[in-house]
């Protein structure tokens, strides 16, 4: 196997407001390694984008606070890690594809610019000229004409900002990958295209990604790696196959592959997880999908369920603890 | 490569000073207002080359209420004083004064709101609280109050429409600051490694220019007719030193048997503060990438 890259050991992390403090990951642990492609699912509060913003150490100032665990990034601790050295590794070694590709771009600085702004960040000693032919490789590998870098981004469609956005993020040829829901605001037939895309870049860069969404086709198609997260904190994870093969899943799993349409069966309508996820601010001390899962017993709602691994397929929930012991 | 270049429009290969201007120029009304801004001023500055400085103040009785003709082109008034003289001159303090005042309350807002808008909680609450005390007067009474508490006088006149200036501008700019400070590309941007200094000037303040370019051009105007009136009043520029408001209030009483003595002047402020607005709304325009083409 290769080298671990990025490593997060349970991790906390909670929102102080004037109201109340949210818990927004619970002991969320992860490895991943050099070139691995994650796909990060659950649904929306399900504390995704929180852990990437905690990879990068972006938690709003204040509010957003780490309050137990480690991440450790390819030797470095960063949650112990200084500003000076967390802005040395933003851009450079973790890269970040935003969600809204309209919004994601400075309006007034040409977008020709802002990818080069990212070399002159992290390759000072690079030369203009330098420079300059790097913005044009790395327009061209996204599919934008290079000639096209001195304009604006209102005058690219969204389906090219979001090329851009990809641009920036690879131009300084970053380790790890992070998108958060990269193509969440993309209609479907671009949708493809840049997933098409990303994957190709991140072979061809042999760049690590963790891949934030919710839409368990696209992890299905692209991912090598599952993580389903829920309430901050991950309930299965394995391969693709492990997951997808529908054999042997959290009661949670199954309830989000219910929950999208399938070919195969004949159903008049899709089957929805009854219920909310449980609120951040007031968590419950057992599992916390207890509440809503099928096959809830009675020490679901009182005890954590521990982590089950079988190879590559780890569930946490006390039903493959039983199943595990009789096997 | 090159020749995909070479084959591009010019207009995508100026600078971003360069494409301000290209799209202020194709605004016909603005270019009109700053042409005759400009003829103004120029005519202003100029003045003592063709207006001896002398026939500001010379009275004569005998040349009383000249109507204009060619010896005096906006006749004189009630004092025998040439009124085109006084008007030449008058705009000298006029604009001069206006744009003073624009200077030290554009100084004193962009820092104050800049400060407040980017470091937020407590520091701004301070800051904006301060200018709310401010902006709870009119700013033609508050500033009628600060020259009577210190006295007429030009300079004090200066001081006084600052202080009521300076909150707008703080405001404009905050507001401004503080919805760029929130945008997702300030976060890409830090997600690159930019650093805070670095994002500020480069992402947050350019972004934030425009609205105060355009408060600080149409403030202009205003800053005039307030200059205008505080001189109407009596209570700005003191007579016999020629200013639009004071030749206005001096000519006041015979403005019904003499109108010239009132539309000249008049149309002298109303032209200004006019053209200025028509400026002010050309860089707007101009300003803003999203109506390039």
């Amino acid at each position: 196997m290769a080298e671990k890259l990025l490593e997060i050991e349970n991790l906390h992390v909670q929102y102080n407001t004037d109201e109340a403090v949210v818990h927004a990951i619970n002991g969320l642990s992860l490895t991943l390694h050099k070139g691995e492609l994650l796909g990060l699912v659950g649904e929306t509060g399900a504390g995704k984008t929180t852990l990437a913003l905690s990879i990068l150490k972006l938690l709003p100032n204040q509010v957003g606070e780490i309050t137990k665990g480690s991440i450790n990034y390819d030797g470095i601790d960063i949650v112990a890690a200084d500003n000076r050295t967390m802005r040395d590794i933003r851009g450079a070694k973790i890269a970040m594809i935003f969600q809204d590709p309209m919004t994601s771009l400075n309006p007034i600085i040409s977008v020709g610019k802002q990818i080069h702004e990212v070399l002159d960040l992290h390759f000072p000693e690079m030369s203009k000229e330098e420079k300059e032919k790097k913005v044009d490789e790395i327009l061209s590998l996204v599919g934008i004409q290079a000639n096209r870098k001195d304009d604006y981004p209102h005058q690219f469609s969204g389906g090219m900002r979001q090329r851009i956005g990809i641009a920036m993020a690879l131009v300084a040829q970053p380790e790890l990958l992070l998108a958060d829901e990269p193509t969440t605001a993309l209609d479907v037939t671009i949708q493809a295209q840049i997933l098409q895309l990303m994957k190709q870049l991140q072979q061809k860069f042999n760049t690590a990604m963790i891949l934030i969404t919710h839409d368990l086709g696209v992890v299905a198609e692209f991912c090598e790696n599952v993580a389903v997260v829920y309430s901050g904190e991950i309930i299965e994870k394995g391969s693709v196959e492990d997951i997808f093969a529908r054999t042997k899943n959290h009661p949670y799993t199954v309830g989000l592959f219910n929950s999208i349409p399938d070919l195969t069966t004949d159903a008049d309508r899709l089957v929805p997880i009854p219920g909310f996820m449980p609120d951040p601010t007031n968590l419950p001390s057992g599992c916390k999908f207890a509440e809503r899962c099928p096959h809830c017993m009675e020490k679901c709602k009182e005890q954590v369920p521990p982590m089950i691994t079988k190879g590559t397929h780890s569930i946490k929930c006390f039903l493959f603890e039983e199943k595990g012991g009789n096997a | 490569m090159t020749k995909m270049k070479e084959g591009k429009k010019a207009l995508s290969n100026k600078s971003q000073l360069g494409l301000i201007i290209f799209r202020f120029k194709k605004n016909k009304l603005a270019m009109f207002g700053l042409g005759v801004i400009l003829l103004l001023i120029i005519m202003c500055i100029a003045a003592p080359l063709y207006i001896d400085y002398e026939s500001v103040y010379k009275q004569s009785m005998a040349d009383r209420f000249i109507t204009p003709c060619a010896e005096h082109i906006f006749g004189t008034d009630q004092y025998g004083r040439d009124l085109f003289a006084r008007v030449i001159y008058g705009g000298r303090i006029s604009l001069l004064a206006g744009l003073i005042v624009v200077v030290i309350a554009l100084v004193i807002g962009v820092t104050l709101g800049g400060v407040a808008g980017y470091f937020g909680g407590r520091v701004d609450n301070i800051i904006m609280r301060i200018c709310d005390i401010f902006m709870a007067v009119p700013r033609m009474l508050l500033s009628m109050a600060v020259v009577s508490a210190l006295g007429q006088g030009t300079y004090k006149m200066l001081i006084a429409l600052s202080i009521a200036a300076f909150p707008g501008f703080a405001r404009t700019v905050r507001a401004s600051i503080m919805t760029i400070r929130n945008q997702e590309f300030v976060e890409a941007a830090k997600c690159c490694g930019t650093s805070s200094a670095r994002i500020i000037f480069k992402h947050v303040v350019p972004n934030g220019l425009g609205p105060v370019i355009v408060s600080a051009t149409l403030g202009l105007g205003g800053t005039i007719l307030a200059i205008s009136s505080l001189g109407f009043l009596g209570i700005g520029v003191a007579s016999p030193t020629p200013e639009w408001g004071t030749i206005l209030a001096e000519n006041r009483t015979n403005i019904r048997i003499y109108p010239y003595l009132g539309l000249i002047p008049g149309a002298f402020i109303a032209i200004s503060v006019m053209c200025l607005n028509f400026i002010g709304d050309g860089l707007r325009d101009a300003l803003d990438p999203r109506t390039k083409n």
